[in-house]
């Protein structure tokens, strides 16, 4: 069991008409799916449309999707192709929109600095969880700290964490789980609040 | 319970725990709210902010006709088994894949029918074998047969183009197996 | 875009089942003919109703699920069936053609409708055939996903064929589903309506083909069908299966081979294809033989320089019958 597989048992719950295994891939890469489009799209409302329609147009070719491939792949394809799509059409309507070079941003990787892809709506609540995260991770005890960032951002499995930390894996697991616990619980009062919002 | 979550999102949760959560994940609101935020936490942590917009997303599918696919057979899409002219062999076998009476997928059985179902025919025996084996006749080609009498089969009541209208890459490739 | 409903909601226009006359014959006298009013409305329906919906076809473990979209306009009915897994396939019927988009292999095959589409029977003789060679009756009312259906049951009276059982909504004849049986009274394929909308505002966009067909890639088959008379070439079939008699003889490109024969027979509902090739034109070499697969039988054998393949949904009795009882005398 890996995480691919995690991906793969979503898509078929979801070709086998279960909405709701979509919705959790969608809350799982959105903001992934909307940092590539980002790369296209200077506008981060439209990066959010062009977002939303890259979901619906994966959703719709669910029938399509083989789980040979990773979803991800596959989304990031149909996402570069609903962005290149709508840049198109808006060539059509407003010519001076900024022409952007596709191809240039195909061959980005993870490591690159960000762009913003926050609205002004969005971007006080964005900076507000950015901190909250940052505050939460420095004061959380060392190895809780650890485990979560050699997940998360190394991206590494919990057998492999065990051996970087020298703890057996359920301790990994138990630590990975109370550091989300702990910045949960920080993010808790704004992620309410930020439900009244455009949320 | 949620140290469960916690391990399914990264993918690190065994079968039986995995299916049962994934299960719960739809009906507790709790749950996929914690799914959401752990998902939001690892976002951060790798620097991806942004605003949320799954609730559009989840509000526009609705709307959406559900997609529903089905499973993948375990066995070989429409596999054609032809039965092989062995030298020496001189009565049939009907090779039949048995159908299931439901919706239910059970083995297929491979079996040897040597005299033919009992009818007014006698057994249906395979024309006379050749020196060595031929290769069965190429699936492509069973498809243009079957499309050409599609329009006088009465399977057109029932609407289905299911089994002739196939990939030819999925013939070749069951041929080839 | 139209959202699809579940079976257990619809909307419908006007409707009415139209009133026909059979004629009185012995076989008759054994048949319930209100059970072949059904096959009537039965086909009525598919033909005159406008409807889109989702099914499901399975044979053996294979399953697979489709959209077809119905809409009758005045220039005739048009048709649009895809499939919804894995690689889409479609075709689209229209009065004069049938169209089938194969993005697999990249083809494009034309055929020309030859006459309506055979099940059920639409004319009285023809049903009065089919009850010469089934025994119909009705069975009980069904629900089939909160429609109540009538059950139609077709019992063949040899083992030259197949049996069948129809579901159809008592309300507007529908075929909502529809089994295949054995002589084990084993069943060999099965369809149903997982959603329907029968009636009401179709968009008629759901006619409209995904593909582009002016892209260049596609290689274009156009099957090239005339009618002919192939006895006229010295091809005979000595004896036909009882109950099947020969419904039409062809002249048509197959596989890019040109000038096969094509005969079809039928006993009223079951069809069986004969084609006639010479045998140098298959490439690969073929191996005489049964192939079978749920419902369809295919057998093949050499007649001389000539390749004779027979393809039918008849048991493979039938199927081989045929296939041995092809003569060519000059």
């Amino acid at each position: 069991m890996n995480e691919r597989d995690l991906d793969r048992q979503l898509v078929e719950r979801a070709q086998r008409g279960e909405k709701h295994a979509f919705e959790l891939l969608v809350s799982k890469y959105q903001r992934k799916l909307a940092r590539l489009l980002s790369r296209f799209i200077r506008d981060p409302a439209e990066v959010e449309d062009v977002a939303q329609e890259a979901f619906i147009k994966a959703y719709r070719a669910l029938p399509s999707f083989r789980n040979e491939s990773a979803f991800y792949t596959w989304l990031y394809r149909i996402g570069i192709n609903t962005a290149k799509n709508y840049l198109v059409a808006m060539r059509r309507r407003a010519p001076t929109t900024t022409e952007f070079d596709s191809e240039e941003a195909e061959g980005f990787d993870e490591g690159e600095q960000l762009r913003d892809i926050n609205t002004p709506e969005s971007a006080m609540l964005s900076k507000e969880i950015a901190r909250t995260v940052d505050n939460t991770m420095e004061q959380l005890p060392e190895e809780l700290r650890n485990a979560i960032a050699l997940r998360e951002i190394e991206g590494l499995s919990y057998e492999d964490i065990a051996a970087i930390m020298n703890c057996p894996i359920g301790t990994v697991r138990s630590r990975i789980f109370r550091a989300r616990e702990a910045i949960a619980e920080q993010l808790r009062p704004l992620l309410e609040t930020g439900k009244d919002k455009r949320w | 319970m949620r140290e469960k979550l916690s391990a399914l999102v990264d993918g690190e949760l065994r079968s039986g725990d995995f299916e049962t959560h994934l299960g719960r994940l739809r009906t507790d609101r709790e749950l996929r709210g914690a799914w959401n935020t752990y998902h939001l936490i690892g976002d951060a942590l790798r620097g991806y902010l942004g605003p949320e917009i799954t609730d559009r997303v989840v509000a526009r599918l609705r709307d959406e006709p559900t997609v529903l696919v089905p499973r993948v057979a375990r066995f070989k899409r429409f596999s054609w088994y032809a039965m092989p002219a062995a030298a020496g062999i001189a009565a049939v076998a009907l090779v039949v894949w048995t159908a299931s009476p439901m919706w239910r997928a059970p083995e297929p059985a491979l079996g040897s029918v040597a005299s033919g179902p009992t009818g007014t025919a006698g057994p249906v025996t395979a024309g006379a074998p050749s020196a060595g084996t031929k290769p069965p006749a190429a699936p492509a080609e069973i498809e243009n047969y079957l499309l050409a009498h599609h329009p006088f089969s009465h399977s057109s009541a029932m609407q289905g183009i299911a089994r002739y209208a196939r990939s030819v890459a999925d013939e070749r490739g069951a041929a080839g197996k | 875009m139209q959202m699809m409903r579940p079976l257990a909601s619809r909307l419908l226009g006007p409707f009415r089942v139209l009133p026909f006359l059979l004629p009185v014959s012995a076989a008759l006298a054994q048949t319930d003919t209100s059970a072949l009013q059904w096959l009537q409305r039965i086909y009525t329906a598919t033909q005159k109703l406008s409807y889109t919906g989702v099914f499901v076809y399975q044979q053996g473990q294979q399953v697979e699920t489709s959209r077809i979209t119905h809409i009758v306009e005045a220039s005739g009915p048009r048709e649009r069936l895809e499939t919804l897994d894995g690689i889409p396939r479609e075709i689209i019927r229209t009065r004069d053609q049938v169209v089938c988009y194969l993005p697999a292999s990249m083809t494009v095959k034309i055929d020309k409708q030859s006459g309506t589409r055979m099940f059920p029977a639409i004319l009285p003789e023809r049903l009065k055939e089919l009850a010469e060679n089934y025994s119909i009756r009705k069975g009980e009312v069904e629900r089939v996903g909160g429609y109540d259906c009538q059950v139609i049951i077709l019992e063949p009276k040899d083992r030259m064929r197949y049996g069948h059982r129809l579901w159809a909504d008592l309300n507007t004849g529908m075929l909502l589903k529809a089994k295949t049986f054995d002589e084990k009274n084993e069943m060999l394929e099965q369809f149903a309506f997982t959603h329907l909308q029968i009636g009401g505002s179709i968009d008629r966009a759901q006619l409209k083909t995904r593909f582009s067909r002016a892209s260049r890639d596609w290689r274009v088959e156009d099957s090239g069908a005339t009618r002919t008379n192939l006895a006229e070439a010295g091809w005979t079939i000595r004896s036909s299966p009882p109950g099947f008699r020969t419904v039409t003889e062809l002249l048509r490109t197959l596989g890019g081979t040109s000038g096969v024969g094509h005969i079809v027979l039928s006993d009223g509902l079951a069809a069986i294809s004969v084609f006639i090739q010479p045998a140098k034109s298959k490439q690969p070499a073929s191996q005489p033989g049964l192939v079978r697969q749920g419902a369809i039988n295919v057998y093949m054998r050499p007649v001389g320089d000539y390749w004779v393949t027979v393809v039918g949904e008849a048991p493979p009795e039938s199927v081989k019958y045929v296939a041995d009882a092809v003569e060519y005398r000059k």
